[in-house]
């Protein structure tokens, strides 16, 4: 197996070249069919926002892939000055490559490590390979181990454990305080960018209803017909909180919104006791003191931030374990492609040997034909087996042996060329 | 062998597998999980033998704190242990071993004037203590909620990292649960107790009269359980409070029934017989 893997990911280049060298979903077969011609290989492309990779493969009897000339495709392709692609991208060959795909697909190479939409994203690249006729069997066995692979990392460690952006965060907190959500009501104070991101993931809780209330009346209009939710004009704000079960603040004020004397005054007045406060934004909106844990649940932007780290630290702790499993999947991944390579030539080899010995045994037989019992006969065949074994075994268990190691590819060669089945593949 | 079954058996098997739903929560592996499952169904089995072979009556505190302890085990089985991801085990199965505990530090029936009372009023008496029988696992529960919403409740005002350490339901959930808890113990608690008073009233006993231990502690109880009832539909109501108050409400009812009887029978069961 002759295997290549060029990459070019958020470590190795800035955002500036990996958005030039990115292949869209629709230059995808052009390039897919640029790269079979030029290469006459199997061919798979993974094009996110955080790395652009190919993958080159050919069977055992191929040429080597020259990384170069790999450099020199998607630079002329994308119109990207060569000499400074060459410093960003990284070429990985053989079990290198093995590796590093493994890693990707196990979301250990991730800018968020253990995220799950790389694991998707691969498998989307292969699928739209296989969909337009460039992988082959080589990068087939490959991506399907890889899948494999990231299944297993995700649930034999805790690499993924927990959501790791402020928005999940801020939902989990929300689901440790309520569990029904029909007869919530969302209120959404401000319209920052930040606050779009939460509200998107507090919506998919399926609330009774949203309320947005900005000082901007536009503002909150545009973001309640976003939403499917209804704009309350800013000097009813306390209607607004007397109304709501969780809030979302993320307005751009220079001071406290609601001090605790404000939230005394509506806290009796309030349908439903609890209260979840999301206050994200800097400087906050919501006194701190307010938090008690029961009735009122407050959460400030440090509170989530200080959550993901803990939880990508928590996930950081598990890398070892999942490098490890990844390290033996490459390798057993490797040894059981040269084993199938291997087991070709070897069931080559004890076929040509087992005819040839039929052929002299028969030859053999004719010419003392009479002179001797069957029970000699069968001696004088079993002679010939013992013989072909004890010769063949030797270099099987040798061949055997090397499976996986560095010297397999040359012990394969020379074992056809010593046993002449070079030209008769 | 079944007469060999005694107290410790069960109480031991609720502890060991309590110890694996603790090693649980450190080491999520799957023996642990199974292992406690088996345990706590040793344990349910061997209660179960023991009730069923020894009999010991519900209307003296010893068979009435093994069977609590028995229900509580039963629906630990059903509806907590099924729920991997939850740490609700380490709430119920504790509560089990507490009441088996105490039934153990009995020693055994005492033979009080409530058994006696109960041969002379059977279906009286039968809906007196099948009444305060459901109101002690409709309070139970509620104890538990409680105990559970304090924890969510701290894990909350600590702003713990969600979905680390105690796996518990959401504040909603328990309070919700606490809330029905009250609304159901309240009037099985009233109709056990005023049909205790009818029974004492009516029966061949003597009252130990107003001031016996139980009397006052059963009084403060109902009087907790009053105040509960009021707050059950306060809306502003911290539940904080809400369950420091069933709390208060389950240690004054075990109180209660381990207390002696506050009534003395006025002549023998021989005396009855013709």
């Amino acid at each position: 197996m002759r295997l290549l893997a060029t990459s070019c990911h958020f470590r190795s280049a800035p955002v500036e070249i990996r958005e030039k060298i990115g292949f869209s979903q629709e230059q995808l077969p052009s390039a897919l069919d640029g790269i079979g011609r030029a290469f006459d290989c199997e061919a798979v492309i993974l094009s996110t926002c955080n790395r652009v990779e190919v993958y080159l493969a050919r069977p055992d009897d191929g040429s080597e892939l020259d990384p170069l000339s790999v450099t020199r495709f998607i630079s002329n392709y994308h119109g990207v000055d060569e000499a400074q692609l060459v410093r960003h991208l990284t070429n990985r060959a053989g079990m290198e490559a093995v590796r590093h795909i493994f890693r990707v697909a196990g979301s250990l190479d991730s800018l968020v490590v253990g995220e799950g939409q790389i694991s998707g994203q691969v498998k989307q690249a292969y699928e739209t390979a296989r969909t337009l006729g460039a992988a082959g069997p080589v990068l087939h066995a490959l991506f399907q181990q890889a899948r494999v692979v990231a299944k297993r990392v995700r649930a034999e460690t805790g690499i993924s454990q927990g959501h790791v952006s402020v928005s999940s965060v801020a939902v989990d907190y929300v689901r440790e305080v309520f569990d029904r959500y029909d007869d919530k009501t969302i209120s959404v104070l401000g319209a920052g960018k930040m606050g779009e991101l939460t509200l998107k993931s507090l919506r998919e809780l399926s609330p009774g209803k949203i309320l947005v209330c900005n000082r901007s009346s536009s503002k909150a209009q545009d973001l309640a017909s976003q939403c499917g939710g209804e704009a309350i004009p800013w000097d009813r704000l306390d209607d607004v909180l007397i109304r709501s079960d969780i809030i979302l603040s993320t307005t751009g004020a220079p001071d406290v919104i609601v001090d605790k004397g404000r939230w005394e005054k509506i806290a009796p007045l309030r349908r439903h006791g609890r209260c979840v406060i999301l206050d994200i934004a800097v400087p906050r909106d919501f006194d701190p003191s307010l938090h008690n844990g029961d009735t009122v649940c407050l959460f400030n932007i440090d509170d989530l931030q200080k959550v993901r780290e803990g939880r990508i630290a928590e996930r950081r702790r598990h890398l070892p374990q999942a490098e490890l499993l990844v390290e033996s999947e490459a390798s057993r991944f490797i040894r059981q492609w040269e084993r199938r390579r291997n087991s070709a030539t070897i069931a080559r080899l004890t076929r040509e040997f087992e005819d040839k010995r039929q052929a002299i045994v028969s030859n053999l037989m004719a010419r003392l034909n009479g002179k001797l019992s069957e029970e000699d006969k069968q001696y004088i065949a079993g002679a010939f087996r013992l013989l072909q074994n004890q010769f063949l075994h030797g270099p099987i268990a040798t061949l055997t042996e090397e499976t996986g190691q560095s010297s397999s590819h040359t012990l394969l060669d020379a074992f056809r060329k010593l046993f002449r089945l070079e030209d008769q593949r | 062998m079944i007469d060999r079954i005694s107290l410790t058996c069960f109480g031991a098997s609720y502890a060991v597998a309590l110890g694996l739903d603790c090693l649980y929560i450190r080491w999520p592996v799957r023996f642990n999980r199974i292992a406690s499952l088996g345990f706590t169904i040793a344990g349910l089995c061997a209660q179960t033998a023991y009730l069923a072979y020894r009999q010991p009556p519900l209307v003296e505190a010893f068979g009435y704190l093994l069977f609590l302890a028995w229900v509580l085990a039963i629906i630990h089985l059903v509806r907590v242990a099924p729920h991997h991801g939850r740490s609700i085990s380490l709430f119920t199965l504790p509560l089990v071993m507490i009441l088996v505990l105490l039934a153990w530090m009995l020693g055994g029936p005492a033979g009080s004037s409530a058994h006696f009372l109960s041969r002379h009023n059977p279906l009286v008496n039968s809906i007196h203590v099948g009444s305060l029988a459901g109101a002690g696992i409709t309070l139970s529960l509620g104890f538990l909620g409680s105990c559970m919403y304090l924890a969510r409740s701290w894990q909350l005002r600590s702003k713990h990292v969600p979905g680390w350490g105690l796996r518990l339901p959401s504040l909603e959930t328990l309070e919700t649960a606490i809330r029905w808890s009250i609304a159901f113990t309240f009037p099985l608690m009233t109709a056990g107790l005023v049909l205790g008073v009818g029974l004492g009233a009516i029966g061949p006993v003597e009252w130990e009269g107003w001031t016996n231990s139980r009397v006052i502690a059963t009084f403060i109880l109902w009087i907790d359980f009053a105040v509960l009832l009021g707050l059950r539909h306060g809306l502003g109501v911290r539940g904080n409070f809400l369950s420091v108050l069933v709390i208060v409400a389950f240690g004054l009812f075990i109180l209660c029934a381990v207390l002696p009887h506050p009534t003395t029978p006025k002549f023998s069961d021989a005396s009855l017989v013709p």
